[in-house]
């Protein structure tokens, strides 16, 4: 994946969920890259991995 | 730095995990200096909390998350003491207003009118403002800032601010800080609290689920998206609100505001006051009352008027220390209320000549004299040598409890009467929070994480009643269940279940406990409907109310007083006079003799199997003994291990009797001579645990008041443990070893268990000798009564119907023509109550028994189904026939049923009434001529089990007596076995018991045709056969036989459901010959009530 400067963090927030099947731990930012692309990225809490959200 | 000001507690009920006092510790250990709690619509936990944190020098902010009319929040903190009775106003109003009691809501307009004292947070995500602002937009929600800011002015009202990480927590608190600044309204940041640490998320998912009554899965919506809902410390709450200090400053102001108010010290509550007709001080007032009765009861140169004498002065003495003497008085008026009510309900009956008491005393009030004057009591305190320093003494903290008995009726009208005497603002019930346990927990939790329904039931049914954390433990001694405690989900549920072990689940209504105020009580604890009609309730418990030092005035209903007000009043139909149980004779060896065989089944409070066991070898024979009996089976005395060495010194101080000698009960210690020889030297009353500590250690009046406080609180184990440094200090100083100071301490400690005092065991123990002596004079009576008053008790109706025979009173079935609605006397009989049986219920019995004494007895099955009011279903027409109600039209029961269906059409067409099919002429059917045969005995056992929930005639087991395991032997059999002799019993299953006093044993008490059968199961052979023991009716049994001094057992070393020979139980070639298999079956579909784990 191309690696981009971030410009503004717009919001962020997390989720913690199904802790009684796979648990799922995530933290999500909302944010504007420089070059004005707008995206939202996650960090699975469990494993370390980021990801892109699809839109 | 930062002050936490919204905060709630395992109080919020299903939307908080923590127990305010957990809350109070992890602040404290955080480092803040202060902390609010702002539950749900409530002040529950609010005084518990307060005291915790005083305790640890944490600053206690009241406070509480209030629901407005639109469903939106606001929080609400008590600033003053102004405050604080506005907030306890308008949570009650939240209450009160509303129809639906569950969903308490307020409207703004009040919270507007009334705020003096009260600061205003505006809410959390679903506040006041976001809620506005997120339905109506920016704009209406500044107009709305705008007039909180113009209403309750820029100081007392707050934009909260909330930053859990939540999706949109950014924009809004950033929308809400903008909006505040625009209005000039200050911020102020919070943390919206719902567990002490970040682990309990899981709990309160779990809760917030169970609350929505759906699964984890299926409540994705409502619960909280992450696991920041925790109390953070102070830093890690200030490094997100960097951007807005002013945010933060303004939780330090808020709380320094907040300190002027303390629950612990400033609530200001006062008893009603005493309100004489001339000017007369109440203390003189008092004493003069006590002086005209001392009189009476104590006339000069009786054998106790010195003693008397010396104990009202006393006691006087210290109520005007106390200045107690109003209390009492009013006291007084309340038992005169009393009177009127009792004279009201039972006018125009003949017990109303009968003298009986509108009520009596029990609990440690029996032990004053000044109660016995006044009425309060019927128990001659000096002639039963009750020690008053349990109710009364020169160092107690707190007002004493004076707890009333009532009959059922009686009390319902009495309380009333008195808020109708005191006032709605005035009075209320004292609350009480069930907690989650075991089964509870099981099938709560169990439901949420979507566990198969079948197999939740299964843990809960085999499972012990125990602390829900103990889960973990029990699951693995479950058969089935073995691995389960690491496989997925159910591990989850050990989890939860541990966490959930003690939370309060709901609000519900203590048994008895009011509380009345001279101020509005709506001005100290907010109020709200109970579940029972015209009910309210306050919402501390009794710990909380003693906290605020609020008098709780007991009213209880005791279901036995009921009976004898009823037994007495059929004796009076009987014989024209009602007898006077205060003049019968106390020491009629007839009626000790029918107790000391052990024949107490339906006594007071001496018909458990236990006491049936114990009043065999203790033989009590005189008022004296039956107190200290009814005091012994209890949790205090069982765990402090008084009850062998009791037993086995009453039987060496028979024997030295019969001998002609003294006998000496051997002491602990000699210093315990005094406070422990009338019990043989050992602690039955909780009296005695303060005598004790007093004379071995002793310990001031003031020690001696502290412990008697630590025994009647919450974890008071705990507390009695915390007294050992002073206790030993004490025997020390006395030359008590050590080992003898710690076996007597272990006594002392015993007693967090529940346990009687002296005076309650002495006014229980008459009203257990008032009883066998009722039915030992008027059987068909008592039983009667006895039947009338159910559920109360030890045992089913079906185990009180065989002793009832066995006492040679006929239980009779229920006759259309005959019967009441409630049972009757018939010469020495009792027949059955219409109401009773199932379908009918007691309205429509009124109704059929009124229009059978209109207008005749009901000439036939067609008559009844004409005449019989529609409210009477055709189920309920079937149900009387099937037990027999009808049989006195002369058919069978087949031909009865037969004739329904003639004049009734199916069920399936007819709603709850019964449709009548052209009937209103009295005319005969075409083929009501039609003849059957009569339903076999078997089914009409069944029926009557199905039916009335008991059998009036027979046993199950005649009926399959042929057909029984090869060498059972019947219970008469038993006392001519030799002790040590292997046996097989069978029977049905009467009662079933493991103490938890007990150490794994269990208790089975069955019954045959002959009586009933004690089995003692060991914990080893429990665990092996646990599903049998639990679950069935019919059990058969193969063990050792044990006999002592009158008492017989069996000693289980194996029990199964009962299991019949196979050569003869697939019944005979007759085909209306009743099967045994098929019988038994049938009966495990319908089994007979049996008290079980009581």
């Amino acid at each position: 994946m191309e690696r981009t400067a971030v410009d503004v963090v717009i919001d962020s927030w997390r989720i913690n969920d199904e802790w009684w099947r796979n648990p799922v731990s995530r933290r999500y930012l909302d944010i504007v890259l420089e070059g004005g692309g707008h995206v939202v990225v996650f960090q699975d809490l469990v494993t370390g991995d980021w990801y892109l959200q699809k839109p | 730095m930062y002050i936490e000001l919204h905060c709630h507690s395992a109080f919020s009920f299903l939307d908080g995990t923590a127990q305010p006092d957990q809350l109070a510790l992890a602040a404290k250990g955080l480092g803040y200096p202060a902390l609010a709690l702002t539950d749900n619509n409530g002040l529950y936990g609010s005084m518990i909390f307060a005291q915790a944190a005083r305790q640890i020098e944490l600053q206690p902010i009241t406070g509480a998350d209030v629901t407005l009319l639109d469903g939106s929040h606001v929080t609400l903190l008590a600033e003053t003491p102004t405050g604080y009775a506005n907030l306890a106003r308008l949570i009650t109003e939240a209450h009160l207003g509303r129809e639906n009691r569950h969903d308490p809501r307020l409207d703004f307009a009040s919270l507007e009118a009334r705020h003096e004292g009260l600061i205003i947070l505006s809410g959390c995500r679903r506040g006041l403002l976001p809620t506005i602002l997120e339905r109506e937009g920016p704009r209406a929600a500044q107009r709305f800032a705008h007039r909180c800011r113009t209403v309750f002015g820029a100081r007392n009202f707050f934009v909260e601010l909330q930053r859990n990480e939540a999706f949109g927590d950014r924009y809004r608190t950033r929308l809400l800080g903008e909006l505040a600044d625009a209005v000039g309204l200050s911020v102020v940041a919070t943390g919206d609290v719902h567990y002490h640490r970040e682990s309990g998320h899981r709990l309160h998912d779990a809760l917030v689920s169970i609350k929505h009554r759906t699964t984890l899965d299926g409540s994705h919506g409502e619960r909280k998206p992450n696991s920041d809902f925790y109390l953070k410390s102070p830093k890690a709450v200030a490094e997100r609100f960097r951007d807005r200090p002013d945010a933060l400053a303004n939780t330090i102001a808020i709380a320094e505001r907040c300190a002027s108010f303390d629950l612990t010290q400033d609530l200001g509550y006062t008893f009603p006051d005493f309100r004489g007709t001339d000017p007369t001080p109440a203390p003189q007032v008092l004493a003069e009352l006590c002086r005209s009765k001392l009189d009476e009861l104590y006339p000069l140169g009786s054998q106790y008027r010195d003693e008397a004498e010396r104990r009202l002065d006393e006691e006087l003495r210290l109520v005007e220390h106390h200045n107690l003497s109003g209390f009492f008085l009013v006291y007084n008026d309340l038992f005169d209320l009393a009177r009127e009510v009792a004279a009201a309900v039972r006018a125009g009956t003949r017990r109303a000549r009968s003298g009986l008491l509108p009520g009596r005393g029990r609990g440690s009030s029996v032990s004053s004299i000044i109660c016995y004057f006044l009425g309060l009591s019927h128990i001659d305190p000096i002639a039963n040598h009750l020690f008053i320093g349990r109710f009364l003494n020169e160092t107690m903290a707190s007002v004493p409890d004076i707890d009333l008995d009532f009959p059922r009726e009686i009390r319902k009208e009495l309380m009333r009467r008195v808020y109708k005497r005191y006032g709605d603002e005035h009075t209320g019930l004292v609350c009480t929070f069930p907690t989650y346990r075991l089964r509870s927990a099981v099938r709560e939790l169990g439901k949420v994480l979507d566990l198969p329904a079948g197999e939740l039931e299964q843990v809960a049914k085999l499972a012990e009643h125990r602390s829900a954390g103990a889960l973990r433990e029990e699951l693995p001694k479950l058969p089935g269940f073995e691995g389960r405690i690491d496989a997925p989900l159910w591990r989850d549920l050990c989890d939860l279940a541990e966490e959930i072990a003690g939370l309060p689940r709901h609000i519900s209504q203590h048994v008895g406990g009011m509380i009345i105020s001279s101020r509005p009580l709506v001005e100290l604890v907010p109020l709200e409907r109970a579940a029972m009609e015209d009910r309210v309730v306050c919402q501390w418990d009794k710990d909380s109310c003693d906290d605020a030092r609020f008098i709780k005035i007991d009213f209880l209903a005791l279901g036995m007083l009921s009976l004898v007000e009823e037994c007495v009043e059929l004796i009076a139909i009987r014989e024209g006079t009602p007898p006077d149980l205060s003049r019968i004779d106390f020491e009629d060896d007839a009626v000790y003799d029918q107790i000391c065989s052990g024949d107490t089944v339906g006594l007071f409070q001496i018909e458990s199997r236990a006491q049936i066991q114990m009043v065999r070898r203790t033989r009590p024979r005189n008022l004296e003994d039956l107190a200290m009996e009814v005091a012994i089976v209890r949790p205090g005395p069982i765990v402090g291990g008084a009850v062998n060495p009791f037993v086995r010194r009453r039987e060496d101080q028979r024997h030295a009797r019969e001998r002609g000698e003294v006998y000496e009960p051997p002491l602990d210690h000699p210093l315990l001579k005094e406070a422990l020889s009338e019990t043989l030297g050992v602690i039955i009353y909780q009296d005695q645990v303060l005598q004790v500590c007093q004379s071995l250690a002793g310990f001031s009046a003031g020690q001696a008041e502290a412990l008697r406080r630590a025994m009647s609180r919450r974890r008071s184990r705990e507390l009695l443990e915390g007294f050992w440094d002073e206790f030993r200090a004490g025997t020390r100083a006395n030359g008590v070893r050590d080992a003898v100071a710690e076996r007597v301490f272990e006594q002392v400690t015993a007693f967090s268990e529940f346990g009687f005092p002296k005076s309650h065991a002495a006014a229980f123990g008459l009203l257990a000798y008032q009883s066998a002596w009722l039915r030992h004079n008027y059987p068909a009576e008592y039983y009667t009564a006895l039947f009338n008053n159910q559920p109360m008790g030890f045992y089913s109706l079906d185990a009180l119907g065989r002793d009832a025979k066995r006492h040679g009173i006929d239980v009779k079935l229920p006759d259309i023509n005959a019967s009441d609605v409630y049972c009757t006397v018939e010469g020495q009989s009792l027949r059955v109550g219409l109401g009773f049986i199932r379908g009918v219920g007691w309205d429509v019995a009124e109704a059929v028994v009124v229009e059978r004494e209109r207008h005749g007895p009901f000439r036939s099955l067609g008559d009844l189904v004409r005449r019989a009011p529609p409210r009477l279903a055709r189920d309920g027409i079937e149900n009387i026939a099937w037990v027999g109600g009808c049989d006195t039209f002369g058919l069978t029961r087949r031909e009865l049923l037969w004739q329904v269906g003639l004049w009734l059409p199916p069920k399936t067409e007819q709603s709850t009434q019964r449709v009548r099919r052209q009937l209103e002429l009295p005319l005969p059917h075409p083929y009501e001529g039609v003849r059957f045969g009569d339903v076999a005995a078997d089914e009409r056992l069944v029926a009557e089990y199905q039916m009335l929930g008991f059998a009036a005639n027979g046993h199950p087991l005649s009926l399959i007596e042929e057909s029984l395991p090869p060498g059972v032997v019947r219970s008469a059999t038993l006392p001519n076995l030799e002790a040590g002799a292997r046996i097989e019993v069978a029977g049905l299953v009467v009662a079933r018991q493991r103490p938890q006093t007990a150490r794994g044993f269990v208790f089975i008490l069955m019954e045959d045709e002959d009586g009933m059968i004690n089995a003692v199961v060991r914990p080893d052979v429990y665990e092996r056969d646990r599903v049998a023991i639990r679950g069935e009716s019919f059990l058969w049994v193969r063990g050792k036989l044990a006999k002592d001094d009158g008492t017989i057992n069996v000693i289980a070393d194996q029990v199964r459901p009962l299991k019949l020979r196979r050569s003869v139980s697939a019944g005979s070639a007759n085909r209306s010959a009743p099967s045994p298999y098929k019988f038994l079956k049938q009966l495990r579909r319908n089994p007979p009530a049996a008290k079980s784990w009581s």
